[in-house]
């Protein structure tokens, strides 16, 4: 409690003296036009005048990326175009970012960085606000386990870096916004079904409806069933039944959505749970066992208000939220493992316009309710049956200044603060010049906490060591140059070089007899280049591409696992026959990593091509997608509880949707 | 857990600091810098009010435009909220003596009439439909969504780093019988 109040003065110190400085920062300027004013503004002067909320129609828009950082928008028309089930899907397309999958789960790389089996724990994932990644693991769902189904999502933003300081615990690597649709971009009644290899189905019906008076509600529900490939072949376990995993890879999800903006509220309710056979045997459970599933269970329901006070937008939200996890673990006998995790929680932040600064102070506070993990061979044999509960609060403020007309300066800071972790305080600076044509330079300096989560403490059984009091948190920072410009009437490029070093890093250890241990893995750093290109024509023609040269390695390893030197992805999309068909491809190059243990997985390149029937005729859409058009034979690699070092994924797939709008 | 930074100074402390030392360095900076006053905006406000700019920087031809004061009609497609915001900030104002009237359609087919249409972005994957059927109608049309200039649209607001600006299709202008002003050329990207 005394080093929470220390902080808490010390956070309040340099609170008021920066509020105390922002307006002396005036000097003699002039007041704040009153809104009146802006209209006798002519064109020359109107394209003079900074804006905040950006991107299209959303009127509650949640943070909007004001950090000087590397923004890539992924918006619903591509998901559309490029065949992309989930968020891994996505993301696997993304500039700098990497996707793996031991046939459970999902897990993304960002810069180089994907340590194995961590849940995706160094990367914020939102929805419309609200943070998906649980209380347990501070895990992000990316894959078929992920919260809301691709169809309902409106664009999602890739953030990378620790660049802004309105985002907090998990925004160590990356920040990733989803945000949904409303009523008005869904439509009356869509309903839309789905078959894919593997006896794959998917059904998904959503309803909206929006009025003039701002009042606007969507409801969406999905359901998704994949038997999943009948047969899998492990190496590994070939003394058992020939290696061979049979029926073992089944997926089912169901989602609902709804959400519902009544003038200045906004209300959201999410459900999602999904379950998954393992075919792989991992954690050392017996190989070919029909009785290894997970579960996850994902659930939220907020509400938001949004208004504007003497030209301060004040924005608040009030959350419940519950996680839960089970697993059926196939050892003699069945084990079964399992977490839960319940929390409230409400933020409030203000956005105000100063003059030159564009100043946001906010406040964000969560009450673990429940933190609960157990592990046994049934409910009343528990050997981990741990049940806490905590409480978070967090603060930030960030000023954007425009310096000149061309430069801008970015300053935040972040104050964090755990109950069962104590807390921190870091900065997050940025500057951004503009020059005469279309070219923007932005520096960027950020610096993240990330507390070790629930798991890491407090989880101990026979494979895993409880880290307890001896894990101390990981801190990064990185230093980032952006370069984005227009070159000519038709293409966007931009390049970018970084430079990111985390001290502390906690990575999973082989202890004796088998088991791992979660350490401070000494310190690493990860730097590399990016380059971006994009570019449209009148025929409709897009293309988009990206190369990344990247290097992750730590003070005695000279280059980290799942680690690839280089990513490129190319996507491309072609109009036909007066726009009713568009032929698009999404490929992908990774080029060659280590596994766990050192050993060096291949290089591979993979292709979707997706073709898109939109007849003028008609309200329908078909789509049909080939994934790896080449039938690429390519391994992901794994963590430290595996046998296997890689898990081969899947070879050409087909997947054929129809949806009807009515 | 132990909070200290290398140097021995409680890690919290330092930051604060720093951030107080930034704030401080900024603060007596600012002033030295003598720069125009930049005012942040709302951004769909700023679109609105290009809209209703672009009025002054095209000429239709008299079979569509008649002399003051005949209405000016701008209709949006697709975004009932934006009309809204287009009207209040068209309030009170009008066109050398030609007053603005605007209107929400929900099909393109009821904006035949107008000589702004704005298509809003949720109306993205109807581009071409919507196109198709104002030809010949002799309608200014525009857009805020990547992409829609190399569609077809006349005029798109596109976002730059916090500040919007102007990319022209001047083929689909002077297709759709419109001219537009040196002086909107004059600040515009051309795509076209």
């Amino acid at each position: 409690m005394k080093r929470f109040q220390q902080a808490l003065w010390s956070g309040t110190q340099a609170l008021t003296l920066w509020l105390a400085l922002a307006p002396c920062a005036l000097g003699a300027q002039e007041q704040d036009p009153a809104p009146g004013k802006l209209v006798d503004k002519s064109l020359e002067a109107l394209l003079d005048v900074q804006v905040d909320s950006v991107e299209g129609a959303a009127r509650h828009s949640q943070r909007t990326t004001e950090a000087p950082a590397s923004v890539s928008v992924i918006t619903a028309n591509d998901i559309e175009t490029f065949g992309w089930r989930t968020l891994a899907d996505v993301l696997k397309s993304v500039r700098g970012f990497h996707v793996t999958y031991d046939r459970n789960y999902s897990y993304v790389g960002v810069r180089a960085f994907g340590r194995p089996t961590d849940y995706n724990n160094r990367v914020l994932v939102l929805v419309d606000g609200q943070r998906v990644n649980d209380s347990i693991y501070d895990g992000a769902l990316l894959g078929t386990e992920g919260p809301v189904d691709l169809s309902v999502v409106d664009r999602i933003e890739v953030i990378r870096g620790p660049g802004s300081a309105l985002y907090g615990t998990s925004a160590f690597l990356a920040v990733v916004n989803v945000i949904t649709k409303r009523g008005a971009q869904v439509g009356a009644r869509q309903v839309s079904i789905e078959g894919a290899s593997f006896d794959t189905y998917r059904v998904q019906a959503s309803h909206g409806w929006s009025d003039n008076r701002g009042r606007d509600v969507m409801f969406s529900a999905t359901k998704y069933d994949s038997r999943g490939q009948a047969s899998l072949f492990f190496p590994e376990f070939a003394d058992t039944n020939g290696g061979l995993a049979l029926n073992l890879d089944g997926d089912k999800t169901t989602k609902l959505l709804g959400s519902a903006t009544l003038g200045r509220w906004r209300f959201q309710s999410v459900f999602s749970e999904r379950e998954k056979r393992v075919p792989t045997a991992s954690w050392g459970t017996t190989f070919g066992d029909s009785r290894y599933f997970t579960g996850d269970t994902r659930a939220w329901a907020s509400a938001a208000y949004t208004r504007e006070i003497k030209g301060a937008t004040v924005h608040s939200r009030a959350y419940v939220d519950h996680y839960k996890y089970y697993g059926d673990y196939p050892f003699n006998p069945l084990a079964i493992d399992g977490s839960l995790a319940d929390a409230v929680g409400g933020e409030v932040s203000v956005r105000h316009r100063i003059g030159r600064h564009a100043l946001t102070v906010g406040v964000e506070q969560r009450t673990n309710i429940r933190q609960n993990q157990w592990y046994g061979d049934d409910a009343t044999h528990l050997s981990i049956d741990d049940q806490r509960h905590s409480s978070e609060l967090a603060s930030y403020v960030q000023d954007e200044v425009a310096l000149t007309p061309r430069l801008t300066a970015i300053l935040g800071g972040r104050f964090d603060w755990w109950s069962l972790k104590g807390g921190t305080g870091r900065p997050r600076l940025g500057m951004v010049y503009r020059t005469e044509k279309d070219t923007a330079i932005k520096a960027l300096y950020g610096e993240a906490y990330r507390a070790p989560n629930m798991y890491e403490l407090y989880y101990g059984s026979e494979q895993i060591e409880k880290g307890g009091d001896t894990l101390n948190p990981e801190v990064v920072r990185t230093l980032e140059l952006v370069v984005e410009r227009h070159l000519g009437r038709r293409l966007r490029v931009s390049a970018s070089g970084y430079d990111t070093r985390i001290t502390g890093l906690i990575d999973p250890e082989l202890v004796d007899g088998g088991g791992l241990r979660y350490v401070n893995n000494e310190s690493a750093r990860s730097t590399g280049i990016e380059l971006e290109g994009e570019t449209r024509w009148p025929s409709g023609l897009m293309v988009r591409s990206s190369l990344a040269v990247q290097r992750a390695r730590s003070a005695t390893v000279d280059r980290l696992s799942n680690a690839p030197g280089q990513l490129g992805t190319l996507q491309a999309a072609l109009p036909f026959w007066r726009r009713q068909l568009i032929l698009a491809t999404d490929t992908t190059y990774t080029s060659w990593r280590n596994a766990a243990g050192g050993e060096r997985l291949p290089a591979y390149w993979l292709s979707n091509i997706t073709a898109t029937y939109r007849p003028l005729k008609w309200p329908i859409v078909v789509g049909a997608t080939v994934y790896n058009a080449f039938d690429a034979t390519y391994s992901h690699p794994v963590g430290l509880e595996f046998t296997q070092i890689a898990v081969q994924q899947d070879g050409r797939t087909a997947a054929l949707r129809l949806s009807v709008n009515f | 857990m132990h909070l200290h930074g290398p140097s021995g100074i409680p890690l919290v402390r330092r930051r604060a600091c720093w951030l107080a030392f930034i704030g401080l360095a900024v603060g007596l900076l600012a002033p030295h810098v003598s720069a125009a006053e930049a005012p942040h905006e709302d951004g769909r406000r700023v679109k609105a009010l290009f809209v209703v700019n672009f009025l002054s920087f095209t000429g239709w031809p008299p079979s569509k435009l008649g002399p003051a004061p005949a209405r000016l009609v701008i209709a949006v497609v697709g975004d009932p909220d934006f009309a809204a915001l287009i009207t209040a900030v068209a309030a009170g104002r009008d066109v050398a003596g030609h007053p603005i009237v605007v209107k929400a359609v929900q099909a393109p087919e009821g904006a035949l009439d107008a000589h702004l249409v704005f298509i809003a972005g949720s109306q993205a994957r109807n581009v071409p439909s919507i196109l198709r059927a104002l030809a010949g109608a002799e309608v200014l049309t525009v857009g805020d969504t990547d992409g829609f200039a190399q569609e077809g649209v006349a005029i798109n607001l596109y976002t730059f780093d916090s500040r919007v600006r102007i990319e022209v299709n001047s083929t689909a202008a002077a297709r759709a019988g419109l001219r537009l002003s040196a002086n909107l050329m004059r600040l515009a990207r051309v795509v076209e």
